[in-house]
């Protein structure tokens, strides 16, 4: 009774005959393709930097979906730019210094990039080395405005009175100096990596109670009187973009203005010398990626490629350790029988009545397990189910004559065991493991899920814990919400194939 | 005596995955009122196929392919299966099933099983009646009445196989078929439930067609026999003359097979070779591979029914003189 | 009788996995207990003897005295007064009593009801899971009998290959994530569902009292109860369906059901009253088998709609690493599913006469 090659070639062909577990033998060979090949095609700073280093995804997207939506629903999206070092010079130019006739000197940062979507970035971004100091000190922003493709200039930081009134004042005294705008040192900055952030100034409430509303009220009054500075707060990043500043500004709907835009920024002072170096320019898309970006900026398409290497190992591992302690257990207690039996058979009983999950739960949020730990715990809670079945197995070989003519002939326990039961054990082992696959991989990512997985994991299960605790679902964020969950799915489902294909094989019952 | 059950022709084949199963291809009989008459055969000789396609009961993928059965007047393969429900089945038909094996439902008491089938068929009938009619049975069989409240799993395969008996004949149907009614029974058991046949059989004047490989099991109940091979009737006469003197070699065959307990001993004679496959029967006579007196005549042409002389249908080649005319 | 020993070793086997299970809560929480309480005494323990140095630093000797005492003291305070093994005992024993008798204390978070009781929110929770999980499972194993019936009947056919594929599709799917979809669906995109289901109790509340009360709730808790149910049975039925369709095609090889058709009965009776009848108990088997595996993602799917059940209960247990919660929650619900697997084992045997003896 031994497994041969021709056993094995017979098996295979028998096995040809299930459309369905072929699929899912082809899944699999996908899936283990997708785990081998990620140290080559992804990229592992991105899963590396996932769970601990936010500054990382600093300059990607938040929240936005992948760039192929743009083709099915025809709008188009702004592609993400994030230019660095040398790249950054084909969109920011820097000029100066400028003498100018009222004493000050000026330099300048003009960056220009284009929108060509139908939603605006959600944000354009721009880091420069900057170094700085002027005599007397003190250096002043003269202004800082978006030229839209219209023409028309958008200020967000325009030399003006408090008050709103715009007279020939001597620039000090109606120009904003770069500390009040940007908190940095406004006599002297020995050479810093400076940011600035489109958002972050149009969501500045000074910025937009000192500067850009004057100038709206100015052009557009009218039109705005009524509306609260809340709202006005979100709405005017939105409303550079827009073709309708004043809809946009009161929260109505608009178009987005594609086409060029320049965000210009102007400094001055006297006997102002300025180091400026652009580092880094970055315009947030409305799109990233395969799978775009959950609320951190994290590509999605990253964390789901890593995770089918981490779902296959704690599935496989699981489950396999599962079949094999549960099949021994059940062998050995059926064959040795008597009160070994009984006593292994009550202890496997009890185990097996315990729930599950709530067990899980207590022991992981209590203990905080790896993930090792976990997949030790729900190997303890899932082998009794196999031992029954092997168990029964192993009596109904026991009484047969070749064994018991084993038996006579001197067979040990270990032999009988071994050369007569296991053999027969094993086609069902085999299938039994390919059925558990899928319920080990949910219960990892269940325990993910409610944030008791392993901390320094990036798993499936963990990215839903996040997307549920951002409230995905809620806010429509689709991109983030289906694609795991049908990762867990596809998983399970290569397995249920061919676990399927087997039992049908092994149950002649089922067989058509 | 009158003629109660004729089978013209029947042909039942299975559509299988891998072709078509000729299960019973052209075998035609009648049976008289209070006649016994025993197919004998391998398994998979399409007897129980027969059996079957007697009570329309012919599982898919097989079917009545031609042929007709003449039951009272109605030709059973022309029946819709209301029709067979009501007037035929356990009415008229019923079926001893191997009793030892899963026949009886295990979830419902004998009883109440048996009160079913009055239930559905004679539903004027009045409980107390029923009941009383159900003892009645249980004892005509043998049995305890209080075997009337046990569940199947309760009882040995001797009271099993005589709960079966007794449920064929709650209706008292004119024609009981029995299925290898003593297959894997222990020999004592196998002659008292024989018995139980044979007082039943005379008792009502019951028609029985009796279907078993065991040869024995019809030599004791049968006056006439039927030798099945592949499908096809290979002999058919009165059980005395067929077991004495056999024309066919299958039956020949079959009876040397049989182990003798007194007498010398010697090697166990068998017959060599398998059955053919029913998708794809040789051309010939269907035995032919595995005669020993094959003819050449024998692989290339089938041969017909002949009838013999005393009465008999034999198809082989070698009773061709023997013959009265061809066909049967 | 022998029935009355078969009750017997079936409760008695029930007690036991109770008194396991008992033991193994208890004491993995003591353990937990004890190294929480042992890192608190050592982060108190300095400060006090600190302030104790500072008032007794001119008398050495008595402060060792009072420092004694205060350790002393403290231990006893935490239950921490023998070794480390002693004290997990001691634990475990406080716990088993507390568990027994169904004593759980308070806590300091709020989760249903507006009580601080752990009992009270247990007893509430539990009754709201009961309630969508009994719901769902009994519109599943409807849904499934009957479908998993037709398709033993017609194997091979489009609706059993479709059904059958359906099923080891959702036997892949976590249920919880089919909510969260669902959730995507039917609240954020057509808005026909509410998205918070612990938002019943405010629309209860502002409900007038009395007859109209029952009668005017009913609609109310349909509606949030409804996104929940539908999710269950989604994800359920196929695997269900297909279960049932292999227990019954087993079944309908067997020779009685032939023998049924020979006797004359109708095709219903014989599928129904035999082949069903026949089929039932391996059916309840996978009942409690499948409650198992269902339960567990029951609750996770509760917490994911916020019906205010077992599932929110361990959600903000967990978020608010609230122990004793955990515990109490844990405790529950193993004593709920031991009860209930004992129950469908009774109606195993009242529908399986071959289990009756012994």
């Amino acid at each position: 009774m031994s497994v041969t090659l021709k056993s094995i070639v017979d098996f295979w062909r028998e096995y040809r005959r299930y459309p369905i577990g072929l699929v899912g033998l082809g899944l699999l060979l996908l899936l283990i393709i997708a785990a081998l090949t990620f140290p080559i095609f992804g990229d592992y700073q991105v899963v590396k930097n996932w769970l601990t280093n936010q500054e990382y995804f600093q300059d990607y997207p938040r929240a936005v979906p992948p760039c192929w939506v743009g083709l099915l629903t025809g709008q188009s999206q702004t592609q993400t730019i994030i230019a660095k070092d040398a790249e950054v010079a084909s969109f920011v130019a820097v000029e100066g210094p400028v003498q100018g006739e009222d004493g000050y000197v000026r330099y300048r940062i003009t960056a220009t990039f284009t929108v060509t979507g139908a939603t605006e970035p959600s944000d354009v971004a721009l880091e420069a080395y900057m170094s700085y100091q002027a005599d007397p000190p003190g250096v002043l922003i003269e202004e800082i405005k978006v030229v839209r493709p219209d023409g028309k200039e958008f200020y967000l930081v325009k030399p003006v009175l408090p008050g709103g009134l715009n007279v020939n004042l001597p620039l000090e005294t109606v120009a904003p100096t770069i500390g009040t705008v940007f908190g940095y040192p406004n006599t002297k900055l020995p050479g810093a990596d400076v940011p600035f952030s489109l958002v972050g100034l149009a969501q500045n409430p000074v910025v937009i109670t000192r500067f850009i509303l004057p100038t709206l009220t100015q052009e557009y009054g009218a039109e705005l009187a009524g509306a609260s500075l809340s709202q006005l707060l979100t709405n005017v990043y939105r409303a550079i973009f827009s073709d309708d500043i004043a809809a946009a500004l009161k929260g109505e709907d608009y178009n987005v203005l594609q086409g060029d835009y320049q965000v210009i920024i102007t400094f001055a002072g006297k006997n102002l010398d300025m180091e400026i170096e652009p580092k880094k320019f970055v315009v947030k898309g409305s799109c990233y990626g395969l799978l775009g970006t959950d609320d951190k900026g994290r590509p999605l398409d990253q964390g789901i490629y890593y995770g089918v290497r981490w779902a296959l190992i704690i599935g496989l591992l699981t489950s396999v350790i599962t079949v094999v302690v549960g099949t021994l257990y059940g062998i050995a207690a059926g064959y040795i029988g008597g009160i070994v039996d009984e006593v292994l058979l009550r202890f496997a009983q009890v185990v097996y009545s315990l729930p599950v999950l709530p067990l899980l739960i207590l022991l992981a949020a209590l203990f905080k397990p790896n993930i090792w730990m976990i997949i030790i715990l729900i190997v303890a809670f899932s082998w009794p189910g196999i031992s029954f079945v092997t168990r029964s197995m192993a009596l109904q070989i026991k009484s047969e004559p070749y064994v018991e003519a084993a038996i006579a002939a001197g067979a040990g326990t270990l032999r009988i065991l071994i050369l007569y039961i296991l053999p027969q054990v094993l086609p069902y082992m085999f299938a039994s493991m390919a059925l558990s696959v899928p319920g080990a991989v949910i219960a990892e990512a269940s325990l993910s899920f409610l944030g008791l997985g392993d901390p320094d994991l990036v798993t499936w299960g963990k990215i839903l814990y996040d997307a549920q605790d951002a409230g995905a679902a809620l806010n429509g964020y689709w991109w983030w919400v289906i694609p795991p969950g049908l990762a867990i799915a596809l998983v399970g489902m290569t397995f249920v194939f061919i676990g399927n294909a087997l039992d049908t094989i092994l149950n002649p019952k089922l067989k058509r | 005596m009158a003629e109660l059950l004729r089978v013209e022709n029947l042909k039942t084949y299975y559509n299988t995955l891998r072709g078509i199963v000729r299960a019973v291809d052209g075998v035609s009989f009648t049976l008289r009122k209070g006649e016994v008459l025993g197919i004998a055969g391998e398994s998979g000789s399409g007897k129980s196929t027969l059996a079957w396609s007697l009570l329309g009961l012919v599982p898919p993928p097989g079917y009545v392919k031609e042929g007709h059965i003449y039951l009272d007047g109605m030709d059973i393969t022309r029946m819709s299966e209301a029709e067979l429900r009501k007037k035929v089945r356990w009415k008229k038909i019923s079926m001893v099933f191997q009793g030892a094996m899963n026949a009886l439902t295990p979830v419902y008491t004998v009883g109440r099983q048996i009160e079913e089938v009055f239930k559905i068929h004679a539903p004027h009938m009045g409980k107390q009646e029923v009941w009383n009619r159900i003892y009645e049975l249980l004892e005509s069989v043998g049995l305890h009445r209080s075997i009337a409240h046990r569940y199947p799993h309760e009882l040995s395969g001797g009271q099993k196989q005589r709960v079966v008996i007794a449920m064929a004949l709650a209706l008292e149907p004119d024609i009981v078929i029995a299925d290898e009614p003593t297959t894997a029974l222990d020999v004592v058991v196998q002659a008292q439930i024989l018995n139980l046949l044979k007082r039943l059989q005379r008792e009502k004047g019951l028609s029985i067609i009796l279907i078993t490989h065991d040869l024995g099991v019809i030599a004791e109940l049968a006056e006439t026999v039927m030798i099945m091979y592949a499908g096809k009737m290979v002999e058919y006469g009165p059980a005395d003359l067929v077991f004495t003197r056999p024309k066919h070699p299958y039956t020949e065959a079959l009876l040397k097979a049989i182990p003798r307990l007194r007498g010398p001993v010697d090697k166990l004679i068998y017959i060599p070779g398998q059955p053919p496959d029913l998708t794809r029967p040789p051309p010939g006579c269907k035995f032919a591979p595995r005669c020993p007196l094959a003819m050449d005549e024998c692989h290339e042409k089938e041969p017909p029914l002949f009838k013999l002389v005393d009465g008999r249908l034999s198809a082989c080649w070698l009773n061709r003189n023997e013959a009265l005319e061809a066909g049967g | 009788m022998a029935t009355a020993r078969a009750i017997l070793t079936r409760v008695v086997n029930s007690l036991i996995t109770l008194v396991v299970a008992l033991l193994f809560i208890s004491a993995i929480f003591a353990v937990f207990k004890v190294t929480e309480l042992e890192g608190r005494l050592a982060e108190e323990l300095p400060l006090m003897l600190q302030q104790l140095e500072q008032q007794y630093r001119h008398n050495p000797e008595l402060f060792e005295e009072k420092a004694k005492q205060l350790e002393q003291d403290l231990r006893e305070k935490y239950g921490l007064t023998g070794s480390y093994w002693e004290n997990v005992v001691n634990w475990t024993v406080r716990l088993l009593i507390s568990n027994l008798t169904f004593n759980f204390g308070t806590t300091q978070y709020s989760y249903i009801g507006g009580t601080n009781d752990v009992g009270e929110i247990l007893i509430i929770a539990l009754k709201n899971t009961a309630i969508l999980f009994v719901t769902a499972t009994i519109i599943t194993s409807i849904i499934g009998i009957i479908l998993g019936l037709q398709m033993a009947r017609r194997p091979g056919s489009p609706l059993d290959r479709g059904i059958s594929i359906l099923g080891m599709i959702s036997w892949s799917l976590p249920t919880w994530w089919v909510a969260i979809i669902m959730l995507l669906v039917f609240s954020f995109y057509l808005g026909i569902f509410p998205t918070q289901m612990k938002d019943v109790y405010s629309e209860l509340a502002r409900l007038p009292g009395g007859l109209e009360y029952y009668i005017l709730s009913i609609p109310i808790w349909l509606r949030y109860m409804a996104l929940p149910v539908i999710t269950l049975v989604l994800v359920s039925f196929g695997g269900w369906a297909y279960i049932v369709r292999n227990i019954v095609l087993g079944v309908l090889q067997e020779d009685f059901v032939m023998a049924a058709r020979a006797r004359g009965l109708p095709e219903r009776r014989v599928i129904y009253g035999h082949v069903l009848r026949t089929s039932s108990p391996p059916i309840v088997t996978y009942i409690a088998l499948s409650l198992v595996g269902a339960f567990g993602g029951a609750i996770i799917t509760e917490a994911v709609f916020g019906w205010p059940g077992m599932g929110l209960v361990y959600w903000v247990a967990i978020q608010n690493q609230d122990a004793t919660v955990l515990v109490a929650s844990t405790w529950v619900l193993t004593v709920a599913f031991i009860l209930t697997i004992l129950i469908l084992d009774f109606i195993y045997a009242l529908l399986d006469p071959r289990v009756r003896v012994g």
